[in-house]
């Protein structure tokens, strides 16, 4: 009885076409997004001190349904707005364009990953900092994507 | 595994337990219980390099090059294998190294299952801002990738 159960068991893992016992072949991801728009706007209006410029500083909390340690990374989209209703899409691209060219708003971005023994099983943490004229009208919005589900918050630090 | 499921009499249930695991697998529900290790994947094209780029001209024209990537896993079916990082090697017009070029990369929005990311590499008009590069991706699952040069 025991051994027909193992070569059932044999069988199943063939099946699953993986030598992981108990993952299959690919262990699948998930995009997460929050309903919002966005997950943060506001204004680049914090002074740097050297430049000049505005920025802004945020804090990205990704926080998984039921994996302890999810593997995840995020993907930024940041709009530009001059009025604050009509939002576009402001590309990285751009942002590079504009940055050695000196044309306004210039907004650039960088990505820190914030892993270390103080992130809480659960979480994942990253820092966005975003750069460019001074009271620029920026949005963000990002995607989670990881291992398992993930919930999305944004809390400006800077 | 319990220490009494190492009992002779215990190990019909213990069997059960785990035959029911890997049904569940199979249904595509979530894993419950990780091994300790995934089989994980390096992926990468035959190529020694994957897109060149050229230096615009005159010399001194700003010309940001962009390429954009995607990785698309092979079996969807338990919602596709995970690209947790994409590497990049520049290469020189010799195939050696590039010291000193770090394209930015960008991870993009997933859609429609395929994981995407647009690569950056500024460059001035200079002979020696060609630049090859060569992507690597590493998985939890089979896959393959485009990569498409905006021009």
């Amino acid at each position: 009885m025991v051994r027909a159960l193992s070569d059932a068991r044999q069988v199943s893992r063939e099946r699953k076409g993986s030598p992981q016992r108990t993952s299959g072949a690919s262990m699948a991801f998930i995009a997460s997004e929050s309903p919002a728009a966005f997950d943060w706007s506001g204004r680049l209006d914090t002074v740097n001190s050297f430049s000049g410029a505005g920025y802004a500083g945020l804090t990205i909390t990704l926080t998984s349904k039921r994996a302890r340690v999810p593997l995840t990374d995020i993907a930024i989209t940041v709009y530009y707005s001059t009025d604050g209703v009509n939002w576009s899409e402001y590309t990285y691209a751009r942002g590079l364009a504009e940055n050695y060219a000196g044309t306004p708003p210039a907004i650039t971005r960088f990505i820190d990953v914030l892993q270390g023994a103080e992130v809480e099983p659960y979480k994942s943490k990253y820092s966005l900092q975003l750069y460019g004229v001074l009271n620029s009208r920026v949005a963000v919005k990002v995607q989670g994507i990881g291992s398992d589900e993930l919930e999305i918050s944004v809390v400006r630090t800077v | 595994m319990k220490q009494l499921d190492r009992l002779p009499e215990n190990a019909m249930s213990s069997e059960l337990r785990r035959r029911i695991f890997e049904n569940n697998e199979l249904k595509g529900a979530f894993q419950r219980r990780g091994s300790t290790s995934v089989v994980t994947h390096r992926i990468f094209s035959q190529s020694t390099y994957d897109v060149q780029f050229t230096p615009p001209s005159p010399v001194g024209t700003l010309k940001v090059n962009q390429v954009d990537v995607e990785f698309i896993p092979d079996d969807k079916t338990f919602g596709g294998a995970f690209c947790y990082r994409m590497l990049i090697v520049a290469l020189d017009t010799n195939n050696q190294p590039l010291a000193g070029v770090q394209p930015e990369i960008e991870r993009k929005p997933v859609v429609d299952g395929r994981q995407r990311w647009s690569v950056y590499h500024t460059s001035f008009g200079y002979a020696g801002d060609t630049a090859r590069l060569k992507f690597y991706f590493f998985t939890l699952g089979s896959g393959t990738f485009t990569a498409n040069v905006i021009t």
